[in-house]
């Protein structure tokens, strides 16, 4: 099932009232989110504010999602639209030459974007869960390295990896499992997970 | 399990197993944790935003004040009023601007309303609306009108100007 | 369960019972939509913006056969507006002019997108007071603009036919921009064909007949688009038209927020014609906005918002160059 028909599945769990597939879309765009709206919005707080706002206003429309759009699409545009009225409520004026619109959210794509709004805390922050991911990724065997570089990073499905690397699809998925597994036993100390913290 | 979640998160899970899985992530914290650190690592990886790690937490308590979502599929009923709203609100714009239509009647009986406006906040030069804004009028109106009160002011754009000189 | 979550939702948060009242308002306003087509009703309105108030009379039908629909002003010079399904014709006797169309075919995808959703977002949409309007009880159904990009508005609905009876366009200051309410009105029942039919058809022999039609064109044959839109609005459609006789053809973008629209006319300037006047102007409750693009574009936007809206919409219009 493709990452987008997944979505699209989670959806309508949501639509059906299961909140949890809605957090399981929360968890997975939160960041991409966070990342379109601050080149609106320079505060990372507010960013943050902005972003729990989109996401509400998402879970409202749920109903009204037909997915004639991908779900992370029509997120983006409400994400947009919030920003922007959220700028207007300030008294502040929405970015307009140099804007982002509905349209752009279409294309939104990663990696192109400045990142000028890093406070020295939230770089802290940043770096603190960056370097130990850093770290934990030096540690792994080659091969889990590999798998998991080529997935997140070059964005190639199990089946492309699995020509790279010259081994079957199977062995990809758990590389990538036992990469994530790795990592995250590194992360999890930073991590609030305590139970009033679970969701 | 996990390895299913992480299979998930990449778009590579068998259908067959997808359904299985996510009613298990809807009764196990510990499977939603694990999407929740496999998607903050895939982020991490890319250099994506850095977020509060509770932000899930939060927006999910958030939501807990929020009415349970019912999807059209859920309720028939309320899936057909859902549908026709959708349907059938550009009628009401239209039924509004069909009102506009007779504002602009209304002005031809009384010019004299053609106002001067002078907004506040913009240094913009404020003109009067020259008779010539009638075929604009009419194009805006009728367009927007069309759909309630149909087709009443939609004709009028073209041949605002001409009416306009003969009424002159 | 869903029950009683709603229950201790409801004396916890005020916002729930907000979302529920703005689905209630929502389905109100679908009921008068669907009313505006499908019932039979006459009666006499008065509208009202700025110094203006006209009297009109209208009637509708809807039977097997169709729509029909004849409006006529009471007051000043004779006017009349008449509609037989798709067939629409509008007699200016002192002129002696007929001006006549197809109505609109909904063959604009983007209709779709106009949802209660982007209402929603543009507006607090709920449920007033039940108030009488034409000696008929009326539910007001209130439309709070979350911004100062549009206007509210209040509509008072016929709780059992779903008509329309009166509608309030208030500015932020709470004045009334222009207002619309039927005197009296017969809803439902037999509304005679007469009351339908053009008064003037059988002597318009001799009459000038207009007619005019404007051609649909995707955005990217139009060459012109607005860069940064107007939070909440979305464009709705595209048309190139003829907007003066003679003149070249524009380009008619329109733009709605679920209840305002906004036209955005951008066309060339005729060589040798004398530089166009721009700025702000207004006609009524419609705000119109001008600008020019170097020399050789005259951008002119228009609608029923605040004089920022048109403004800023005229301000991010763009030409690509083709």
């Amino acid at each position: 099932m493709s990452d987008r028909q997944i979505d699209q599945q989670l959806v309508e769990l949501a639509q059906r009232g299961d909140k949890h597939a809605f957090g399981l879309l929360v968890s997975k765009y939160q960041r991409k989110l966070a990342r379109l709206l601050s080149r609106m919005i320079r505060d990372p707080a507010e960013v943050e504010d902005v972003a729990q706002e989109a996401f509400i206003k998402a879970y409202r429309a749920l109903p009204s999602f037909r997915g004639d759009s991908a779900f992370y699409t029509w997120l983006y545009r409400i994400g947009i639209n919030t920003a922007k009225n959220y700028l207007v409520s300030q008294g502040r004026r929405a970015p307009t030459s140099t804007d982002i619109d509905a349209d752009e959210a279409e294309n939104y794509d990663d990696g192109d974007l400045l990142r000028d709004y890093d406070t020295p805390e939230r770089l802290l922050a940043t770096k603190q869960i960056g370097e130990t991911v850093n770290v934990a990724m030096d540690a792994l065997p080659e091969e889990l390295r590999t798998a998991i570089v080529l997935r997140e990073i070059e964005g190639l499905s199990y089946e492309e990896i699995a020509t790279v690397m010259g081994c079957p699809i199977g062995t990809v998925r758990s590389r990538i499992f036992r990469a994530r597994e790795a990592i995250a036993e590194r992360l999890r100390p930073l991590l609030d997970t305590s139970p009033e913290k679970r969701w | 399990m996990k390895e299913q979640i992480s299979a998930l998160l990449d778009g590579e899970l068998e259908p067959t197993g997808v359904q299985a899985l996510l009613s298990h992530t809807k009764k196990e914290p510990a499977l939603r944790e694990c999407w929740d650190e496999y998607a903050l690592i895939g982020d991490a990886l890319r250099g994506e935003a850095e977020l509060s790690s509770d932000f899930t937490a939060k927006l999910m308590s958030r939501l807990d004040a929020e009415p349970t979502v019912i999807a059209p599929a859920a309720s028939a009923a309320l899936a057909k009023r859902r549908r026709s709203a959708l349907d059938t609100l550009l009628p009401i714009a239209a039924t509004v601007a069909g009102v506009a239509v007779v504002a602009w009647l209304g002005l031809r009986v009384e010019p004299a309303d053609t106002t001067r406006v002078a907004h506040a906040t913009t240094a913009a030069r404020a003109v009067p609306a020259a008779d010539a804004d009638r075929a604009y009028l009419l194009a805006h109106h009728g367009y927007a009108g069309a759909q309630a009160v149909p087709g009443v002011g939609y004709y009028m754009r073209t041949a605002a100007e001409q009416v306009g000189d003969e009424v002159r | 369960m869903i029950g009683r979550a709603w229950v201790v939702a409801l004396s916890l948060f005020a916002g729930l019972a907000q979302a529920s009242a703005s689905q209630d308002a929502i389905a109100w306003l679908a009921k008068v939509s669907a009313a505006s087509q499908t019932l039979n009703y006459a009666g006499t309105f008065v509208y009202q913006t700025g110094r203006t108030t006209e009297t009109s009379r209208i009637a509708h039908i809807s039977d097997a056969t169709g729509e029909y629909e004849r409006l006529e002003t009471l007051d000043g010079p004779p006017r009349e507006i008449v509609r037989s399904n798709g067939d629409v014709r509008f007699y200016l006797p002192q002129e002696k002019i007929i001006i006549s169309d197809h109505a609109m075919p909904k063959r604009f995808p983007a209709w779709a997108h106009v949802s209660p959703d982007q209402l929603m977002g543009n507006y607090n949409v709920r449920l007033g007071s039940l108030d009488r309007v034409a000696g008929m009880p009326a539910q007001q159904v209130v439309l709070e603009p979350r911004d100062a990009f549009r206007y509210g508005h209040t509509f008072w609905v016929e709780p059992g036919s779903g008509l329309m009876l009166k509608s309030r366009m208030l500015d932020s200051t709470g004045a009334v921009v222009e207002q619309f309410a039927f005197s009296d009105v017969s809803i439902g029942g037999l509304v005679e064909r007469d009351k339908v039919r053009s008064r003037y058809a059988a002597a318009a022999g001799g009459w000038r007949e207009i007619n005019a039609r404007g051609a649909a064109v995707t955005p990217e044959e139009a060459g012109v688009s607005c860069r940064g839109l107007l939070p909440g609005f979305r464009p709705i459609s595209t048309v190139r038209r003829q907007v003066k006789d003679g003149g070249a053809d524009a380009v008619h973008l329109v733009y709605s927020d679920g209840l305002a629209t906004i036209s955005v006319f951008v066309e060339p300037i005729a060589q040798g014609r004398k530089t166009p006047v721009v700025g702000e102007s207004a006609v009524g409750p419609t705000r119109i906005f001008k600008r020019l693009i170097g020399a050789q574009y005259l951008v002119t936007a228009l609608g029923e918002v605040p004089p920022e809206s048109v403004r800023r919409l005229a301000e991010s219009v763009e030409i690509r160059q083709k």
